[in-house]
C-alpha cells in the first residue's frame, strides 16, 4: 500500500469491562484476576490495564 | 420519509411496477411498506424474469418428495429415508466481501436444509473466478476458499466435492455457488406452509442488526465502480450461533410443537413471515417490539429489511411456548414469540403500539411481476475445421502436460484440503473423484453427489450446453456406481433485460428441461441468479447443476484410480473426435469459435444404465467419465490416482490423434476390468447396443501414447499438482 | 469399561467419539457441558469441534464450563482425560496440560492423513502398543502447538511427550510437520500421564470403508490396558 517506514506491527485485543463495583482499586483487582483467569493466556500473552474510570 | 416514484426507483423497482403496487393498495406505501414490496419483489425473491420459463422443468419423478416451491427438494432413498437438498448463489456479496459473502452462504443454503428438519451431511461448492493473470483473483479466491471452509468446517459438516474454474468472463463478477444434503426421516419433514389461525409466530436465533439491509436488492443490482459503497449490504455469519441453532431446531422437531417452519434467508423476516402465511393462505400479525435486536433505535424499515444470519421463523402450536423456549435457553438462542397467524390474509405489522404496515399478501406474491421478457434465439455456430498443419508443431506429451496444469484441469487439492471432509465420519469418497459419496449413517446405503457447470459450451450454443450439463452430472454419478434420482440447478446468467443473456437463459433451461426429462433425473429444487455482469457485460452463461444418486450398498461404490497392471481399459461410447470448443482446441490451438459437442440423448441414457449394469455384476473395477481434455486427461487422472501407467492400443479410427486424444465428445466413461472378464464384459455392451473400443491395457508406472510419446506418472503427477498451490503461494 | 464425552456448545466431533468408544467396548456416556457431576468414568473425552465458536481463544471458553470443576478433580486423582483437537485446546486453556495451541504456521486450516510416531509407551494409552508409528487423520486451524523455554525443559526432563508428527518411517523433521508445531509435537502428557492431548483424530481411523485402521489400533489397546 505504499507505506515503507514500517519496522514492526504488532496486534493485540482490546476490552472495555464495565463492572458494577464502585472502587476503582477494587475494580481493578477484579480485572487482573479476569486477565489471568480468562481473558489473557499467559502462556503466549500479556495484558495491561490501560486506563479506568 | 416521503415515497415516491423516484424513491421506489432507488429501492431498485421499475417505475410500472410501482405504480401496480399503488393500483394494488388504492394508495402510496409508507417507507416500510415501500422496503417490503421492493424486497418481495426483487428478482432473487419473486422469480419476475425465469418463473415463466422454469414452469417448464421435469420435477416429478418416482422418488420425488417434494418439487421446487420449498425451502428445498426431497427425494425418497428407501427405507423411510430421504435427501434433502438444494444449491444456491451468493455472488455478489462474494465479490465484495469473499470471505463472509462465501461465509453466509454456505450458512444460508445449511439453513434451508435443517429448517425441512434435516441434519446436514455434506456441503459441495461450484466457485468461479476470473482469469488468473487478473489482479483479483487470488485473493478472491483465497477469501472465498477460507469463508467456505470457515463456516462449513465449525458446523461440522463435511465438505465432499466441489468444482472450481476459472473464465475472463468472471472477470468483474465471480460465482459462488454452495450446496448441501441433509439426512431426515420421511415421516419427519418439515415445511413451511403456516396453517391454523391465532398460532403463535416465533423468532429464533441472532439478535437482528443492520446487517445486510438490501442485501436481496444488491443481488439483483449489477456492478459498477461504486462497488466499495456496497459492503454494509454483505451479511455477517457466525458459523458457531448456527451449530447452536441446527441442534436446537433438531431438538425441538423431535417433538410435534412446530407446524410451520423457514428460515430467514434473503430479505429477512419480511420474506418468511410472508411466504409462510401465503402458502398457508392465512395472514400474519407481527409486533415489530418483539424482535430481539442487537441495535439501539432500529426502526421498522429496518427490522424488516435486516439479513442477520442465524435466525429462524416458527409458527408453533399453541401452548408449546415454554416447552420450546427451554430448548432454545438451553442453547443460549434468543426466543420471542414476535406475532400470530389471522384470518385477515394480510400482513400487518404493529410498532410503538402503532399500525406500520397493512398488505395484502396476495399483492405480494401472487400478484408480483412476472415477465416474459423478450430473448433472442442463438445460432448454432458453424463448424470450425481444424487444418493438418495447426497439428504439425505439437507434440503429444508436452500437449498433455499443458492440460493436466491448465488452471481448470489441474488438482485443486490446496482448495479442498482446507475443508473438513471426513467429520461425521461417513465420508467414503473425499474430493478429488467424479462425485463425493457419503454414507447414510448406520446403514449400507450411500448417496453420492456433484456439482457440475460447463459456461463454456452454454455460451457457445446455450441449448446444448443446457443439456450437456445434465449429462456431465448423470455421469458423474454413475461413474461412482450410483442411480441418478434427481437434480437441483443454480442458474447464473447476466442481465434478463439485455435480450442475448435472456436468450442464454431461456435456451439453457430448454436444454436442461430436455436433457432433465429424457434421463428421469427431475429437478427439486433450485436458485436463480440474474444481474450477474459488470456494468453492461455478462458473464458466460452458467447453469450449474447439483445431482444427486444412490448407492444401495456402499460396498459398490466404484473409484477412478487404476487398480491392476495388466487389466484392461475401455472407452464406452463412440469417439468422433470433436474439436470445436474443446480446452484443446481454445487452450492449445487458440481457436475460441464453433459448436460445442453434440448431445445424443439416447446414448447417454443407455451407456449410463448399461454401466451400472456392469457395475452391479462386478466388472467394473474403476470407472471416469470423459470430460474437459479427452480420453487422454481422463485416463491421465486416473493414473494419477492408482499410481499406474497405461499402454494405448492406437485406435483404428479414421482421425487424427489430436483428435482421438483430446476431442470432448459427450456420453463417454473409461473402465477398467479384469482381462478375465473381457468377454463376458463385450457380450452385454453389445447386448445393450452399447459402442465401445479399447483403450490399452494398465501397466506399472508410464503412460505410453505411441512409440514415440511417453510419459512417467511422477510427471503426470507434477504437471496436474502443482499449478494451484504455486500460484497461491507467490 | 465406562467413558464419559463431553459436548460443549458447538463441539462437533462428539458423535464420532461416542461411535469409536462403543465400537471398541466402552459403555459410553453423553455429558453437557453444563452439568455438575462426571457419571462414574473410567475415561473422559474432550472432543473435536469449535467450543463457543472459537471465540477468545479456542477452548478457552470451554475450559470454564461448569462440568470443568468436576474434570479437574477427576484429572487430579489420577483419572484418565484425553482431548482430541478442540479437547486438547480445551486441556491446556484448563491448565491440565502445558503450553498453548496456536494458528497453523500456513494459516490455513488442513485436512489430510499423517504419521505420528508414539514417543512415550510408558502409561496407560499407549502401552504394549503393536505399533511405534501411526497413520492419524487432522483437521484442525490451530494446531501449532507451542510452549516456554520453562516447558519444553520440563517436558523433557519428564519425558511428556506422547506423539511427534513424523514420516512414514517414523523420521521427525520440518517436511512432515504440519503446521509449525514447536520440535513436532502433536501430543502431550502432563506429568503423571493420565492426562492426554493430541490433535489428531484416532476416532476418524477406525473404519476400512473410509480409511486406514490404526485408530482402531489404538482403541483396542487402550481398553485393554485400562481393563
Amino acid at each position: 500500500m505504499g507505506f515503507e517506514s514500517i519496522n514492526e506491527v504488532r496486534q493485540g485485543k482490546y476490552f472495555e469491562i464495565d463492572t458494577k463495583e464502585n472502587d476503582k482499586k477494587k475494580a481493578e483487582e477484579k480485572v487482573e484476576e479476569m486477565c489471568k483467569k480468562l481473558l489473557a493466556n499467559l502462556v503466549i500473552e500479556n495484558y495491561n490495564i490501560i486506563e479506568s474510570r | 420519509m416521503i415515497v415516491n416514484e423516484q424513491v421506489a426507483i432507488d429501492h431498485g423497482l421499475q417505475k410500472d411496477e410501482y405504480k401496480k403496487i399503488c393500483d394494488l393498495l388504492k394508495r402510496v406505501p409508507n417507507i416500510t411498506e415501500l422496503g417490503i414490496f421492493s424486497a418481495m419483489w426483487n428478482e432473487h425473491c419473486s422469480y419476475k424474469s425465469s418463473r415463466f420459463h422454469l414452469k417448464n422443468l421435469p420435477i416429478k419423478g418416482k422418488n420425488v418428495i417434494q418439487g421446487p416451491g420449498e425451502n428445498a427438494g426431497v427425494i425418497d432413498i428407501g427405507d423411510d429415508d430421504a435427501i434433502v437438498f438444494k444449491i444456491e448463489s451468493h455472488n455478489h456479496p462474494s465479490f465484495i466481501e469473499p470471505y463472509q459473502g462465501a461465509a453466509t452462504g454456505v450458512g444460508g443454503i445449511m439453513r434451508d436444509i435443517f429448517t425441512m428438519g434435516a441434519r446436514p451431511i455434506a456441503n459441495l461448492n461450484s466457485i468461479h473466478f476470473g482469469s488468473p493473470q487478473n489482479k483479483k483473483t487470488k485473493n478472491l479466491l483465497r477469501g472465498v476458499v477460507h469463508g467456505i471452509g470457515g463456516y462449513g468446517n465449525c458446523m461440522g459438516v463435511p465438505t465432499i466435492a466441489g468444482q472450481t474454474s476459472f473464465d475472463d468472463s468472471y472477470n468483474g463478477n465471480i460465482l459462488v455457488n454452495a450446496m448441501t444434503l441433509g439426512l431426515v426421516k420421511k415421516n419427519k419433514i418439515f415445511y413451511s406452509k403456516a396453517a391454523g389461525l391465532g398460532k403463535p409466530v416465533i423468532y429464533v436465533g441472532s439478535k437482528t442488526g443492520r446487517d445486510g439491509i438490501h442485501g436481496a436488492s444488491m443481488a439483483s443490482a449489477s456492478f459498477d465502480d461504486k462497488i466499495e459503497e456496497k459492503k454494509p449490504t454483505v451479511q455477517v455469519g457466525d458459523p458457531f450461533t448456527e451449530k447452536l441453532l441446527l441442534e436446537a431446531c433438531l431438538e425441538l422437531m423431535s417433538g410435534d410443537s412446530i407446524i410451520a417452519i423457514q428460515d430467514m434467508g434473503a430479505a429477512g423476516l419480511t420474506s418468511s413471515s410472508i411466504e409462510m402465511a401465503s402458502k398457508g393462505n392465512l395472514g400474519i400479525e407481527i409486533n415489530l417490539n418483539m424482535v430481539p435486536c442487537r441495535e439501539t433505535k432500529m426502526t421498522p424499515y429496518e427490522i424488516m429489511l435486516s439479513e442477520s444470519q442465524e435466525r429462524m421463523l416458527i409458527v408453533l402450536e399453541n401452548g408449546k411456548e415454554d416447552l420450546a423456549k427451554k430448548i432454545f435457553d438451553k442453547w443460549n438462542l434468543d426466543f420471542a414469540v414476535i406475532g400470530k397467524t389471522t384470518k385477515n390474509k394480510k400482513i400487518e405489522l404493529y410498532f410503538d403500539k402503532k399500525k406500520v404496515a397493512n398488505i395484502p399478501i396476495n399483492t405480494l406474491v401472487e400478484n408480483s411481476p412476472m415477465y416474459n421478457r423478450k430473448w433472442k434465439k442463438a445460432k448454432l455456430p458453424k463448424k470450425i475445421k481444424i487444418e493438418k498443419e495447426q497439428f504439425k508443431s505439437l507434440k503429444v506429451v508436452n500437449v498433455l502436460n499443458k492440460i493436466l496444469s491448465n488452471p481448470n484441469v489441474c488438482s485443486k487439492e490446496w482448495i479442498w484440503q482446507q475443508y473438513d471432509h471426513t467429520v461425521m465420519g461417513d465420508t467414503i469418497q473425499k474430493p478429488g473423484g467424479d462425485a463425493g459419496v457419503v454414507r447414510i449413517h448406520g446403514t449400507s446405503k450411500a448417496v453420492a453427489a456433484s456439482v457440475d457447470s460447463s459456461a463454456v459450451y452454454c455460451w457457445a450454443h446455450p441449448l446444448s450446453g443446457g443439456k450437456q450439463i445434465v449429462c456431465e452430472s448423470w455421469r458423474n454419478l454413475i461413474s461412482v456406481g450410483a442411480k441418478p434420482i434427481a437434480i437441483t440447478n443454480c442458474l447464473n446468467f447476466g442481465s434478463p433485460e439485455n435480450t442475448e443473456n435472456m436468450g442464454e437463459f431461456v435456451e439453457c433451461v430448454q436444454g436442461l428441461g430436455e436433457a432433465s426429462s429424457y434421463l428421469n433425473f427431475p429437478v427439486v429444487s433450485g436458485n436463480v441468479s440474474f444481474y450477474n455482469q459488470t456494468k453492461d457485460i455478462g458473464i458466460k452463461p452458467t447453469p450449474t447443476i447439483g445431482g444427486v444418486g444412490l448407492i444401495l450398498n456402499y460396498k459398490n461404490m466404484v473409484t477412478m484410480d487404476l487398480k491392476q497392471t495388466g487389466d484392461i481399459l475401455l472407452v464406452i461410447g463412440k469417439t468422433e473426435g470433436h474439436l470445436n470448443q474443446s480446452l484443446f482446441s481454445r487452450e492449445i490451438l487458440n481457436e475460441k469459435n464453433g459448436p460445442p459437442p453434440e448431445i445424443n440423448l439416447f446414448n447417454e441414457k443407455n451407456n449410463g444404465e448399461t454401466i451400472l449394469k456392469l457395475i452391479d455384476k462386478g466388472y467394473v473395477k474403476t470407472a471416469h467419465d470423459v470430460s474437459l481434455g479427452g480420453i487422454i486427461t481422463a485416463l491421465s487422472k486416473m493414473c494419477i490416482k492408482g499410481k499406474k501407467g497405461a499402454a494405448l492400443k492406437t485406435p483404428n479410427y479414421f482421425i487424427n490423434q489430436f483428435e482421438y486424444l483430446f476431442g470432448e465428445d459427450q456420453g463417454r466413461y473409461i473402465i477398467e476390468i479384469d482381462k478375465n472378464d473381457l468377454q463376458n464384459v463385450i457380450k452385454i455392451l453389445s447386448e445393450n447396443s452399447v459402442h465401445f473400443d479399447e483403450l490399452g491395457t494398465v501397466n506399472d508406472d508410464n503412460l505410453i501414447i505411441d512409440s514415440k510419446s511417453k510419459v512417467s506418472i511422477d510427471d503426470l503427477i507434477k504437471s496436474h499438482t502443482t499449478w494451484l498451490t504455486n500460484y497461491m503461494s507467490k | 469399561m465406562n467413558s464419559s464425552v463431553i459436548t460443549f456448545p458447538g463441539s462437533n466431533c462428539d458423535r464420532d467419539m461416542d461411535i469409536a468408544l462403543k465400537k471398541f467396548g466402552f459403555k459410553n456416556k453423553m455429558v453437557w457441558h453444563d452439568d455438575l457431576e462426571l457419571p462414574k468414568s473410567d475415561l473422559v473425552v474432550l472432543p473435536g469441534g469449535f467450543s463457543y465458536g472459537d471465540y477468545l481463544r479456542c477452548g478457552s471458553m470451554a475450559s470454564k464450563s461448569r462440568i470443568m470443576k468436576s474434570v479437574l478433580n477427576f484429572a487430579k486423582g489420577g483419572g484418565k482425560v484425553m482431548g482430541i483437537c478442540n479437547g486438547f485446546q480445551i486441556l491446556v486453556e484448563a491448565g491440565l496440560l502445558p503450553g498453548v495451541l496456536l494458528r497453523n504456521k500456513y494459516l490455513e486450516f488442513i485436512c489430510k492423513n499423517i504419521f505420528v510416531k508414539v514417543n512415550n509407551k510408558n502409561n496407560s494409552y499407549f502401552k504394549d502398543l503393536k505399533k511405534n508409528i501411526l497413520e492419524l487423520h487432522i483437521a484442525h486451524n490451530e494446531g501449532n502447538y507451542f510452549c516456554s523455554k520453562e516447558q519444553i525443559k520440563e517436558i523433557d526432563d519428564n519425558n511428556q511427550v506422547a506423539l511427534f508428527y513424523s514420516d512414514e518411517s517414523g523420521n521427525i523433521n520440518e517436511e512432515n510437520n504440519p503446521n509449525g508445531s514447536i520440535k513436532n509435537i502433536a501430543g502431550i502428557f502432563n506429568k503423571e500421564k493420565n492426562v492426554l492431548g493430541m490433535m489428531p483424530h484416532p476416532e476418524r481411523m477406525i473404519d476400512p470403508a473410509l480409511s486406514g485402521e490404526d485408530g482402531s489400533i489404538f482403541f483396542e489397546n487402550l481398553i485393554n490396558n485400562l481393563k
